[in-house]
Protein backbone atom coordinates (compact mmCIF):
# COMPACT_ATOMS: atom_id res chain seq x y z
CA UNK A 1 0.00 0.00 0.00
CA UNK A 2 2.66 2.48 1.27
CA UNK A 3 4.22 2.20 -2.12
CA UNK A 4 1.36 2.96 -4.23
CA UNK A 5 1.05 6.35 -1.61
CA UNK A 6 1.01 9.47 -3.93
CA UNK A 7 0.63 12.02 -1.03
CA UNK A 8 1.14 11.17 2.49
CA UNK A 9 0.67 14.15 5.24
CA UNK A 10 1.17 13.65 9.09
CA UNK A 11 0.33 16.03 11.85
CA UNK A 12 0.67 18.75 9.31
CA UNK A 13 -0.20 22.46 10.33
CA UNK A 14 -1.91 24.99 7.27
CA UNK A 15 -1.43 28.68 8.00
CA UNK A 16 -4.66 29.85 5.75
CA UNK A 17 -5.30 33.10 3.91
CA UNK A 18 -7.25 34.10 7.19
CA UNK A 19 -4.19 33.91 9.41
CA UNK A 20 -5.52 30.69 11.45
CA UNK A 21 -4.12 27.91 11.61
CA UNK A 22 -5.31 24.52 10.55
CA UNK A 23 -4.45 21.32 11.44
CA UNK A 24 -4.73 18.00 9.49
CA UNK A 25 -3.48 14.70 11.42
CA UNK A 26 -3.36 12.51 8.57
CA UNK A 27 -4.29 12.35 4.74
CA UNK A 28 -2.86 9.30 2.44
CA UNK A 29 -3.53 9.66 -1.23
CA UNK A 30 -2.88 6.65 -3.48
CA UNK A 31 -1.84 6.35 -6.87
CA UNK A 32 -5.41 5.99 -9.34
CA UNK A 33 -7.53 7.29 -6.75
CA UNK A 34 -10.26 10.31 -7.08
CA UNK A 35 -10.50 12.22 -4.23
CA UNK A 36 -12.78 15.56 -3.99
CA UNK A 37 -11.72 17.77 -0.85
CA UNK A 38 -15.29 18.92 -0.07
CA UNK A 39 -17.09 20.92 2.59
CA UNK A 40 -18.03 24.34 3.77
CA UNK A 41 -14.60 25.52 5.08
CA UNK A 42 -13.35 27.76 2.40
CA UNK A 43 -9.86 28.61 3.70
CA UNK A 44 -9.03 24.77 5.03
CA UNK A 45 -9.46 23.51 1.33
CA UNK A 46 -7.63 26.27 -0.43
CA UNK A 47 -4.41 25.80 1.73
CA UNK A 48 -5.15 22.02 2.07
CA UNK A 49 -5.12 22.30 -2.32
CA UNK A 50 -1.94 24.73 -2.35
CA UNK A 51 0.16 22.50 -0.56
CA UNK A 52 -0.79 19.54 -2.36
CA UNK A 53 -0.13 21.29 -5.40
CA UNK A 54 3.21 22.48 -3.75
CA UNK A 55 2.66 26.33 -4.55
CA UNK A 56 2.81 26.91 -0.65
CA UNK A 57 4.59 24.81 2.03
CA UNK A 58 3.21 24.21 5.06
CA UNK A 59 4.03 25.49 8.35
CA UNK A 60 5.11 22.33 10.08
CA UNK A 61 4.43 18.36 9.87
CA UNK A 62 5.26 15.99 7.40
CA UNK A 63 4.49 15.24 3.85
CA UNK A 64 5.67 12.67 1.57
CA UNK A 65 5.03 13.28 -2.29
CA UNK A 66 5.73 10.41 -4.22
CA UNK A 67 7.97 8.73 -1.46
CA UNK A 68 9.96 11.66 -0.84
CA UNK A 69 9.87 14.31 2.18
CA UNK A 70 9.04 18.02 1.24
CA UNK A 71 10.48 20.60 3.28
CA UNK A 72 7.97 22.14 5.76
CA UNK A 73 9.28 25.10 7.42
CA UNK A 74 7.07 28.27 7.11
CA UNK A 75 10.01 30.37 6.66
CA UNK A 76 11.95 28.79 3.53
CA UNK A 77 12.70 29.97 0.20
CA UNK A 78 9.22 31.41 -1.06
CA UNK A 79 10.76 31.56 -4.37
CA UNK A 80 11.89 27.64 -4.84
CA UNK A 81 9.77 24.52 -6.02
CA UNK A 82 9.06 22.75 -2.94
CA UNK A 83 8.48 19.74 -5.14
CA UNK A 84 11.31 17.86 -7.17
CA UNK A 85 11.38 18.60 -11.10
CA UNK A 86 10.54 14.75 -11.66
CA UNK A 87 7.84 15.21 -9.44
CA UNK A 88 6.35 18.43 -11.23
CA UNK A 89 5.63 16.53 -14.32
CA UNK A 90 3.83 14.40 -13.24
CA UNK A 91 0.68 16.56 -12.23
CA UNK A 92 -1.15 18.83 -14.17
CA UNK A 93 -3.17 21.98 -11.67
CA UNK A 94 -5.92 23.78 -12.59
CA UNK A 95 -6.39 26.88 -10.20
CA UNK A 96 -9.62 28.58 -10.00
CA UNK A 97 -8.06 31.86 -10.97
CA UNK A 98 -8.79 30.41 -14.22
CA UNK A 99 -5.12 32.10 -14.49
CA UNK A 100 -3.38 32.36 -18.30
CA UNK A 101 -0.76 34.76 -19.20
CA UNK A 102 -2.77 37.36 -20.32
CA UNK A 103 -0.90 39.49 -22.69
CA UNK A 104 -0.29 36.33 -25.14
CA UNK A 105 -2.60 34.75 -26.72
CA UNK A 106 -3.97 30.98 -25.45
CA UNK A 107 -1.90 29.27 -28.17
CA UNK A 108 1.04 31.12 -27.50
CA UNK A 109 0.99 30.84 -23.83
CA UNK A 110 0.75 26.77 -24.26
CA UNK A 111 3.55 26.66 -26.60
CA UNK A 112 5.79 28.74 -23.95
CA UNK A 113 4.90 26.69 -21.34
CA UNK A 114 5.14 23.35 -22.84
CA UNK A 115 8.75 24.98 -24.24
CA UNK A 116 10.10 25.94 -20.99
CA UNK A 117 9.28 22.58 -19.49
CA UNK A 118 10.81 20.29 -21.83
CA UNK A 119 12.90 22.13 -23.66
CA UNK A 120 12.93 23.56 -27.41
CA UNK A 121 16.44 22.39 -28.01
CA UNK A 122 15.05 19.26 -31.02
CA UNK A 123 12.37 19.65 -34.15
CA UNK A 124 10.38 16.51 -31.92
CA UNK A 125 9.77 19.33 -29.00
CA UNK A 126 9.65 22.54 -31.36
CA UNK A 127 7.16 20.45 -33.58
CA UNK A 128 5.28 19.41 -30.51
CA UNK A 129 4.76 22.45 -28.84
CA UNK A 130 2.66 23.29 -31.40
CA UNK A 131 0.89 20.09 -31.66
CA UNK A 132 -0.02 19.07 -28.39
CA UNK A 133 -1.63 22.06 -27.38
CA UNK A 134 -3.98 21.50 -30.11
CA UNK A 135 -4.34 17.79 -29.78
CA UNK A 136 -5.08 18.59 -26.07
CA UNK A 137 -7.80 21.30 -26.83
CA UNK A 138 -9.61 18.83 -28.83
CA UNK A 139 -9.66 16.10 -26.71
CA UNK A 140 -11.30 18.49 -24.66
CA UNK A 141 -14.13 19.92 -26.90
CA UNK A 142 -12.24 23.14 -27.05
CA UNK A 143 -12.81 24.79 -30.27
CA UNK A 144 -9.17 25.48 -31.94
CA UNK A 145 -9.87 29.15 -32.63
CA UNK A 146 -9.92 29.84 -28.92
CA UNK A 147 -6.06 29.17 -29.16
CA UNK A 148 -5.50 32.63 -31.16
CA UNK A 149 -7.64 34.58 -28.69
CA UNK A 150 -6.33 36.43 -25.59
CA UNK A 151 -7.65 34.91 -21.88
CA UNK A 152 -9.96 38.44 -21.90
CA UNK A 153 -11.54 37.30 -24.90
CA UNK A 154 -12.85 33.96 -23.62
CA UNK A 155 -16.54 32.93 -21.88
CA UNK A 156 -16.06 31.42 -18.78
CA UNK A 157 -16.57 27.92 -19.97
CA UNK A 158 -13.57 28.88 -22.61
CA UNK A 159 -11.38 29.95 -20.02
CA UNK A 160 -12.53 26.89 -17.85
CA UNK A 161 -11.16 24.77 -20.69
CA UNK A 162 -8.02 26.71 -21.97
CA UNK A 163 -7.17 26.35 -17.59
CA UNK A 164 -7.72 22.16 -18.00
CA UNK A 165 -5.74 21.92 -20.92
CA UNK A 166 -3.38 23.46 -19.42
CA UNK A 167 -3.33 20.95 -16.71
CA UNK A 168 -3.69 18.14 -19.19
CA UNK A 169 -0.94 19.62 -21.37
CA UNK A 170 2.05 17.54 -20.13
CA UNK A 171 -0.28 14.08 -19.96
CA UNK A 172 0.00 14.35 -16.22
CA UNK A 173 -0.95 11.08 -14.00
CA UNK A 174 -2.03 13.06 -11.61
CA UNK A 175 -4.60 15.73 -11.90
CA UNK A 176 -5.35 18.47 -9.51
CA UNK A 177 -8.46 20.84 -9.80
CA UNK A 178 -9.70 23.82 -7.41
CA UNK A 179 -13.03 24.47 -8.07
CA UNK A 180 -13.43 23.71 -11.74
CA UNK A 181 -17.21 24.54 -11.52
CA UNK A 182 -17.08 27.65 -9.78
CA UNK A 183 -19.39 30.33 -11.41
CA UNK A 184 -20.51 28.20 -14.52
CA UNK A 185 -24.22 28.21 -15.71
CA UNK A 186 -25.96 24.89 -15.93
CA UNK A 187 -25.12 24.30 -19.41
CA UNK A 188 -21.54 24.96 -19.22
CA UNK A 189 -21.40 22.59 -15.67
CA UNK A 190 -22.80 19.78 -17.91
CA UNK A 191 -20.07 20.08 -20.73
CA UNK A 192 -17.34 20.26 -18.20
CA UNK A 193 -18.27 17.68 -15.99
CA UNK A 194 -18.52 15.76 -19.10
CA UNK A 195 -15.29 16.62 -20.34
CA UNK A 196 -13.79 16.05 -17.46
CA UNK A 197 -15.50 12.53 -17.03
CA UNK A 198 -14.35 11.54 -20.74
CA UNK A 199 -10.47 12.19 -20.12
CA UNK A 200 -10.56 10.80 -15.97
CA UNK A 201 -12.37 7.58 -15.49
CA UNK A 202 -11.64 4.09 -16.66
CA UNK A 203 -8.17 5.34 -16.53
CA UNK A 204 -5.05 5.00 -13.41
CA UNK A 205 -4.97 8.95 -13.58
CA UNK A 206 -5.08 10.11 -10.12
CA UNK A 207 -7.83 13.03 -9.57
CA UNK A 208 -7.65 15.03 -6.58
CA UNK A 209 -10.70 18.22 -7.06
CA UNK A 210 -11.31 20.59 -4.47
CA UNK A 211 -15.17 22.21 -4.97
CA UNK A 212 -17.75 23.46 -3.09
CA UNK A 213 -19.61 22.11 -5.57
CA UNK A 214 -21.41 18.93 -3.94
CA UNK A 215 -22.75 17.42 -7.11
CA UNK A 216 -19.75 17.39 -9.05
CA UNK A 217 -17.90 15.82 -6.47
CA UNK A 218 -20.70 12.98 -6.35
CA UNK A 219 -20.03 13.20 -10.03
CA UNK A 220 -16.38 12.32 -10.78
CA UNK A 221 -14.85 11.05 -7.12
CA UNK A 222 -15.39 8.30 -4.88
CA UNK A 223 -13.50 9.29 -2.10
CA UNK A 224 -14.61 12.12 -0.16
CA UNK A 225 -12.56 14.58 2.08
CA UNK A 226 -14.71 16.66 4.18
CA UNK A 227 -13.32 19.63 5.92
CA UNK A 228 -15.46 22.00 7.86
CA UNK A 229 -15.03 24.27 10.56
CA UNK A 230 -11.77 23.66 10.86
CA UNK A 231 -11.72 19.85 11.36
CA UNK A 232 -11.78 16.91 8.82
CA UNK A 233 -14.84 15.20 10.05
CA UNK A 234 -15.15 13.08 7.05
CA UNK A 235 -12.76 11.11 5.14
CA UNK A 236 -14.04 7.72 3.33
CA UNK A 237 -15.83 6.28 0.30
CA UNK A 238 -19.19 9.24 -0.29
CA UNK A 239 -21.92 6.42 0.51
CA UNK A 240 -20.59 6.46 4.15
CA UNK A 241 -20.27 10.20 4.23
CA UNK A 242 -24.32 10.00 2.17
CA UNK A 243 -25.53 7.36 5.01
CA UNK A 244 -24.33 9.29 8.14
CA UNK A 245 -24.47 12.67 7.50
CA UNK A 246 -27.31 15.34 6.76
CA UNK A 247 -25.70 17.87 4.78
CA UNK A 248 -25.15 20.07 2.15
CA UNK A 249 -24.76 17.68 -0.54
CA UNK A 250 -28.34 15.84 0.03
CA UNK A 251 -30.01 19.87 0.17
CA UNK A 252 -28.31 20.05 -3.22
CA UNK A 253 -29.12 16.83 -4.80
CA UNK A 254 -33.10 17.44 -4.16
CA UNK A 255 -32.72 20.89 -5.43
CA UNK A 256 -34.39 21.33 -8.52
CA UNK A 257 -30.28 22.61 -10.56
CA UNK A 258 -29.35 18.97 -10.04
CA UNK A 259 -32.43 17.45 -12.07
CA UNK A 260 -32.23 20.56 -14.49
CA UNK A 261 -28.59 19.07 -15.17
CA UNK A 262 -29.75 15.76 -15.96
CA UNK A 263 -31.86 16.80 -17.87
CA UNK A 264 -29.59 19.01 -20.04
CA UNK A 265 -26.96 16.17 -19.93
CA UNK A 266 -29.49 13.80 -21.85
CA UNK A 267 -30.83 16.76 -23.85
CA UNK A 268 -27.24 17.32 -25.47
CA UNK A 269 -26.24 13.93 -25.27
CA UNK A 270 -22.78 15.56 -25.31
CA UNK A 271 -19.85 13.77 -26.61
CA UNK A 272 -16.65 15.48 -26.34
CA UNK A 273 -14.30 13.77 -28.98
CA UNK B 1 14.41 48.78 4.11
CA UNK B 2 13.82 46.49 6.95
CA UNK B 3 16.57 43.71 7.87
CA UNK B 4 14.01 41.19 6.91
CA UNK B 5 13.88 42.85 3.46
CA UNK B 6 17.57 42.45 2.85
CA UNK B 7 17.37 38.71 3.75
CA UNK B 8 14.77 37.70 1.62
CA UNK B 9 16.91 40.02 -1.24
CA UNK B 10 19.53 38.06 -0.74
CA UNK B 11 17.86 34.63 -0.66
CA UNK B 12 15.93 35.80 -4.10
CA UNK B 13 19.53 36.88 -5.83
CA UNK B 14 21.03 33.73 -4.61
CA UNK B 15 17.74 31.76 -6.09
CA UNK B 16 17.79 33.87 -8.97
CA UNK B 17 21.61 32.38 -9.67
CA UNK B 18 20.01 28.95 -9.17
CA UNK B 19 17.61 28.73 -11.52
CA UNK B 20 19.02 30.58 -13.93
CA UNK B 21 21.67 28.36 -13.77
CA UNK B 22 19.62 24.88 -13.62
CA UNK B 23 17.07 26.08 -16.65
CA UNK B 24 20.04 26.98 -18.97
CA UNK B 25 17.97 29.86 -19.42
CA UNK B 26 20.06 31.54 -21.98
CA UNK B 27 19.78 28.28 -24.29
CA UNK B 28 16.31 29.08 -24.39
CA UNK B 29 14.41 31.19 -27.20
CA UNK B 30 11.68 32.05 -24.74
CA UNK B 31 13.70 33.96 -22.32
CA UNK B 32 16.01 35.33 -25.57
CA UNK B 33 12.77 36.72 -26.44
CA UNK B 34 11.54 38.40 -23.41
CA UNK B 35 15.10 39.99 -23.62
CA UNK B 36 14.87 41.58 -26.60
CA UNK B 37 11.17 42.82 -25.53
CA UNK B 38 12.67 44.55 -22.93
CA UNK B 39 15.76 46.19 -24.80
CA UNK B 40 12.83 47.08 -27.34
CA UNK B 41 10.90 48.91 -24.26
CA UNK B 42 13.47 50.52 -21.71
CA UNK B 43 15.85 51.12 -24.04
CA UNK B 44 14.79 51.96 -27.84
CA UNK B 45 11.46 53.43 -26.80
CA UNK B 46 13.85 55.68 -24.38
CA UNK B 47 15.80 56.74 -26.46
CA UNK B 48 14.55 60.07 -27.55
CA UNK B 49 13.43 60.68 -24.00
CA UNK B 50 16.86 60.36 -22.78
CA UNK B 51 18.41 62.45 -25.82
CA UNK B 52 16.26 65.20 -25.59
CA UNK B 53 17.48 65.46 -21.57
CA UNK B 54 21.09 64.58 -22.50
CA UNK B 55 20.71 68.19 -25.10
CA UNK B 56 19.31 70.08 -22.29
CA UNK B 57 22.13 69.10 -19.74
CA UNK B 58 24.97 69.17 -21.96
CA UNK B 59 23.83 72.80 -22.48
CA UNK B 60 23.13 73.74 -18.76
CA UNK B 61 26.70 72.15 -18.21
CA UNK B 62 28.14 73.98 -20.52
CA UNK B 63 26.64 77.16 -19.54
CA UNK B 64 27.35 76.68 -15.80
CA UNK B 65 30.93 75.66 -16.58
CA UNK B 66 31.75 78.51 -19.15
CA UNK B 67 30.77 80.98 -16.90
CA UNK B 68 32.76 79.48 -14.06
CA UNK B 69 35.77 79.23 -15.36
CA UNK B 70 35.98 82.01 -17.27
CA UNK B 71 35.79 83.90 -13.99
CA UNK B 72 38.74 81.86 -13.28
CA UNK B 73 40.74 82.01 -16.22
CA UNK B 74 40.20 78.30 -16.80
CA UNK B 75 38.19 78.88 -20.50
CA UNK B 76 40.44 76.01 -22.05
CA UNK B 77 39.23 73.38 -19.16
CA UNK B 78 35.77 73.04 -20.64
CA UNK B 79 36.56 69.45 -22.22
CA UNK B 80 37.89 67.83 -19.17
CA UNK B 81 35.13 69.93 -17.09
CA UNK B 82 32.58 67.87 -19.43
CA UNK B 83 33.96 64.56 -19.27
CA UNK B 84 34.28 65.11 -15.30
CA UNK B 85 30.56 66.64 -15.11
CA UNK B 86 28.92 64.04 -17.81
CA UNK B 87 31.01 61.13 -17.98
CA UNK B 88 31.71 60.35 -14.68
CA UNK B 89 28.99 61.79 -13.01
CA UNK B 90 25.49 62.86 -14.65
CA UNK B 91 25.41 60.89 -17.81
CA UNK B 92 24.64 57.69 -15.29
CA UNK B 93 22.71 59.31 -12.39
CA UNK B 94 19.75 61.37 -14.54
CA UNK B 95 19.97 57.85 -17.09
CA UNK B 96 19.42 55.58 -14.56
CA UNK B 97 16.57 58.02 -12.96
CA UNK B 98 14.59 58.48 -16.23
CA UNK B 99 14.77 54.46 -16.52
CA UNK B 100 13.62 54.68 -12.92
CA UNK B 101 10.38 56.58 -13.64
CA UNK B 102 9.49 55.31 -16.88
CA UNK B 103 10.47 51.63 -17.01
CA UNK B 104 11.26 50.40 -12.94
CA UNK B 105 7.80 51.58 -12.40
CA UNK B 106 6.35 49.33 -15.50
CA UNK B 107 8.01 46.04 -14.18
CA UNK B 108 7.26 46.43 -10.67
CA UNK B 109 2.99 46.43 -11.39
CA UNK B 110 3.82 44.05 -14.30
CA UNK B 111 4.91 41.71 -11.84
CA UNK B 112 2.80 42.49 -9.20
CA UNK B 113 -0.34 42.64 -11.03
CA UNK B 114 0.81 39.12 -12.46
CA UNK B 115 1.50 38.12 -9.00
CA UNK B 116 -2.51 39.22 -8.19
CA UNK B 117 -3.99 37.66 -11.52
CA UNK B 118 -2.21 34.35 -10.71
CA UNK B 119 -0.09 34.16 -13.26
CA UNK B 120 2.84 33.40 -11.44
CA UNK B 121 1.20 30.54 -9.62
CA UNK B 122 0.52 29.66 -12.70
CA UNK B 123 3.75 29.29 -13.47
CA UNK B 124 4.95 27.63 -10.86
CA UNK B 125 2.45 24.88 -11.41
CA UNK B 126 3.54 23.93 -14.45
CA UNK B 127 6.96 24.03 -13.36
CA UNK B 128 8.31 27.17 -14.56
CA UNK B 129 10.43 29.51 -12.26
CA UNK B 130 9.10 32.68 -12.59
CA UNK B 131 13.06 34.10 -11.60
CA UNK B 132 14.08 31.96 -14.66
CA UNK B 133 11.58 33.34 -17.36
CA UNK B 134 10.34 36.45 -15.82
CA UNK B 135 12.86 38.19 -13.80
CA UNK B 136 16.32 37.22 -15.51
CA UNK B 137 15.35 38.82 -19.14
CA UNK B 138 14.14 41.81 -17.75
CA UNK B 139 16.98 42.13 -15.32
CA UNK B 140 19.58 41.50 -18.02
CA UNK B 141 17.31 43.42 -20.65
CA UNK B 142 17.06 46.65 -18.54
CA UNK B 143 20.44 46.84 -17.28
CA UNK B 144 21.99 46.41 -20.81
CA UNK B 145 19.21 49.32 -21.84
CA UNK B 146 20.89 51.62 -18.94
CA UNK B 147 24.45 50.93 -20.28
CA UNK B 148 23.40 51.62 -23.73
CA UNK B 149 21.27 54.86 -23.29
CA UNK B 150 24.17 56.25 -21.05
CA UNK B 151 26.29 55.84 -23.54
CA UNK B 152 23.67 57.77 -26.24
CA UNK B 153 23.36 60.18 -23.05
CA UNK B 154 27.19 61.12 -23.22
CA UNK B 155 27.07 61.36 -26.67
CA UNK B 156 24.36 63.74 -27.00
CA UNK B 157 25.32 65.91 -23.75
CA UNK B 158 29.07 66.01 -25.31
CA UNK B 159 27.71 67.02 -28.81
CA UNK B 160 25.19 69.56 -27.55
CA UNK B 161 27.66 71.23 -25.12
CA UNK B 162 30.44 71.64 -27.64
CA UNK B 163 27.88 73.05 -30.12
CA UNK B 164 26.09 75.56 -27.17
CA UNK B 165 30.01 75.71 -26.09
CA UNK B 166 30.47 77.94 -29.10
CA UNK B 167 28.45 80.88 -27.93
CA UNK B 168 30.97 81.59 -25.18
CA UNK B 169 34.64 79.77 -26.16
CA UNK B 170 35.84 79.58 -29.45
CA UNK B 171 37.22 76.02 -29.46
CA UNK B 172 37.63 74.40 -32.46
CA UNK B 173 36.07 70.52 -32.54
CA UNK B 174 39.70 68.95 -32.88
CA UNK B 175 40.85 70.56 -29.83
CA UNK B 176 37.38 69.72 -28.37
CA UNK B 177 37.86 66.19 -28.97
CA UNK B 178 41.06 65.78 -28.41
CA UNK B 179 40.66 67.65 -25.28
CA UNK B 180 37.99 65.08 -24.15
CA UNK B 181 40.66 61.45 -25.07
CA UNK B 182 43.17 63.03 -23.36
CA UNK B 183 41.44 63.15 -20.00
CA UNK B 184 39.53 60.32 -20.40
CA UNK B 185 41.45 57.65 -18.68
CA UNK B 186 40.68 53.45 -19.13
CA UNK B 187 40.17 53.91 -15.44
CA UNK B 188 36.75 56.22 -16.83
CA UNK B 189 35.70 53.86 -19.13
CA UNK B 190 35.58 51.28 -15.87
CA UNK B 191 33.88 53.56 -13.75
CA UNK B 192 31.50 54.34 -16.14
CA UNK B 193 30.64 51.15 -17.43
CA UNK B 194 30.60 50.01 -13.68
CA UNK B 195 28.16 52.86 -13.08
CA UNK B 196 25.53 52.35 -15.88
CA UNK B 197 25.38 48.27 -15.32
CA UNK B 198 26.12 48.32 -12.03
CA UNK B 199 22.83 51.16 -11.18
CA UNK B 200 20.63 49.01 -14.43
CA UNK B 201 21.09 45.49 -12.66
CA UNK B 202 20.36 47.55 -8.91
CA UNK B 203 17.09 49.08 -10.05
CA UNK B 204 15.97 46.16 -12.07
CA UNK B 205 16.64 43.76 -9.27
CA UNK B 206 14.87 45.89 -6.77
CA UNK B 207 11.92 46.68 -8.92
CA UNK B 208 11.38 42.53 -9.95
CA UNK B 209 12.16 41.86 -6.24
CA UNK B 210 9.15 44.09 -5.12
CA UNK B 211 7.10 43.04 -7.20
CA UNK B 212 7.18 39.44 -6.77
CA UNK B 213 7.03 39.91 -3.07
CA UNK B 214 3.64 41.07 -2.87
CA UNK B 215 1.39 38.98 -1.47
CA UNK B 216 -0.96 38.76 -4.41
CA UNK B 217 -4.06 41.21 -3.13
CA UNK B 218 -4.67 43.87 -6.38
CA UNK B 219 -4.62 46.71 -3.70
CA UNK B 220 -0.58 45.98 -3.35
CA UNK B 221 0.07 46.99 -7.08
CA UNK B 222 -0.09 50.44 -6.90
CA UNK B 223 2.06 50.30 -3.35
CA UNK B 224 4.30 48.06 -4.73
CA UNK B 225 4.72 50.20 -8.20
CA UNK B 226 5.44 53.20 -5.50
CA UNK B 227 7.81 51.18 -3.01
CA UNK B 228 9.94 49.91 -6.61
CA UNK B 229 10.33 53.70 -7.36
CA UNK B 230 11.50 55.15 -4.00
CA UNK B 231 14.06 52.02 -3.07
CA UNK B 232 15.30 52.86 -7.04
CA UNK B 233 16.08 56.39 -5.96
CA UNK B 234 17.53 55.86 -3.10
CA UNK B 235 19.55 52.95 -4.39
CA UNK B 236 20.95 54.81 -7.33
CA UNK B 237 21.78 58.13 -5.28
CA UNK B 238 23.55 55.83 -3.06
CA UNK B 239 25.34 53.50 -6.06
CA UNK B 240 26.89 56.46 -7.74
CA UNK B 241 27.71 58.52 -4.39
CA UNK B 242 30.07 55.54 -3.02
CA UNK B 243 30.99 54.54 -6.69
CA UNK B 244 32.45 58.31 -6.70
CA UNK B 245 33.87 58.41 -3.71
CA UNK B 246 35.50 54.95 -4.25
CA UNK B 247 37.38 56.44 -7.50
CA UNK B 248 38.33 59.53 -6.20
CA UNK B 249 39.46 58.47 -2.72
CA UNK B 250 40.62 54.91 -3.57
CA UNK B 251 41.48 54.99 -7.37
CA UNK B 252 42.75 58.34 -7.07
CA UNK B 253 44.88 58.11 -4.06
CA UNK B 254 43.03 59.41 -1.49
CA UNK B 255 42.98 63.44 -2.79
CA UNK B 256 41.72 65.84 -5.04
CA UNK B 257 45.64 66.46 -6.98
CA UNK B 258 44.60 63.65 -9.74
CA UNK B 259 41.29 64.33 -10.35
CA UNK B 260 42.34 65.48 -13.87
CA UNK B 261 40.82 68.61 -14.19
Amino acid sequence: MSSSLIFDLNCVTLRARDNNLRFLSELKIAKGEKVAIVGSDVEYRKSLMRVLSGLEAPKSGQIQVDGENVPCREDRDPWRDIFSKNFRRKIGISLQSDALISNVSIGECFETLFRFKYGDHNDGLKQGAIRVPREVAASLGMPLECLDKRPAELNPLEKRLASLCLAFLTKPSILMMDNPSYSLDDEAWSYLDAAIAKLIQGTQKTLILSTADWILADSLCDRWVVLEDGKMVFDGHKAGYRKNFRSHFVQQLETERWKKIKKTIKDLEIDVA
Amino acid sequence: MTPSFLVFFTSYLGELFRSSREDKVFQRRDVRMVILRQLKFTGAQSFRLVGIAALFVGIMTVAQSTAQLQRFGGGNALGPLLVAAIIRELGPLLTTLIVVSRSVSAVASELSSMKANGEIELLQSVGVSPLSYLVLPRVLGGAFSVFLLCIHFVAVALVSGFIFGQLFVSMPLSKFVLDILHTLSPIDVVIFTLKSLGAGFGIFLLATFVGLRTSGRSYEVPQATTQAVVYSFLVTFAFQAFTSLFYYFVILDFSFGGIGL
